[in-house]
């Protein structure tokens, strides 16, 4: 119970964890990857892959993104955004 | 609330993919796979088959949740169900016919094993009657 609470990621990890993900998504290539890639767009995905990398994302983060949220969340940098609001981190 | 097809098949697709998360190690990679396939493969499908599609996979959905016991594990089933003899109408001919091998393919190796095991068995009570 006197454990210190886990350690809040940075922006720059959390960041870097959205990356590894996508780039872990067997349908990207992974040198066209920025934060900036538009999942559909840039990265060749459809909206049944960006299912699934939501999905990823939830594993990777141990929460649930709704997809009323998900939908949105086009651009790697979107997803970011999203999950640092929700751990309360900032650029 | 009002989805666009779109959205509704996102839902689908997710619930799914969750759902076979419960499902053994086994059947979760053919699952995976097959549900990934499926919906590409019927991305461009006309309007009446999208529905019929959706309907389909949505009763599957309803199905595997009961089965896996959604509801609490005293609700649990055993996994899978038979088809009932309209749909094998529904089917042609090839298709009984791919079917039929599937079912080869799958029952094949306990097959093996059942006659590996009496090989075995016999094996040994020969050796037994030779002590």
């Amino acid at each position: 119970a006197d454990e210190a609470p886990p350690g809040k990621p940075t922006f720059n990890e959390v960041t870097q964890r959205v990356l590894k993900v996508v780039k872990a998504y067997d349908k990207v290539t992974a040198d066209k990857l920025t934060t900036e890639s538009h999942f559909i767009n840039d990265l060749g995905l459809d909206s049944l892959d960006h299912v699934e990398v939501i999905m990823a994302m939830e594993d990777e983060f141990g929460f649930e993104i709704p997809d009323r949220d998900a939908e949105k969340l086009l651009h790697v940098k979107d997803v970011i955004r999203y999950i640092a609001d929700r751990e309360d981190v900032y650029e | 609330m009002n989805q666009t097809h779109v959205q509704k098949v996102r839902i689908l697709y997710k619930t799914i993919h969750r759902l076979h998360r419960g499902l053994p190690p086994e059947l979760q990679i053919l699952g995976h796979q097959y549900v990934r396939d499926e919906f590409r493969r019927h991305k461009g499908c006309n309007p009446s088959e999208a529905q019929v599609f959706m309907n389909e996979w949505a009763k599957y959905a309803v199905n595997l949740a009961e089965q896996l016991g959604i509801r609490g594990p005293k609700f649990a089933k055993p996994l899978g169900q038979s088809l009932d003899e309209q749909a094998l109408n529904d089917l042609r001919d090839d298709q009984i016919a791919q079917l039929y091998e599937l079912m080869l393919a799958a029952t094949q190796p306990e097959v093996l094993e059942a006659e590996e095991a009496q090989a075995k068995a016999a094996q040994e009570s020969k050796d037994g009657g030779n002590k």
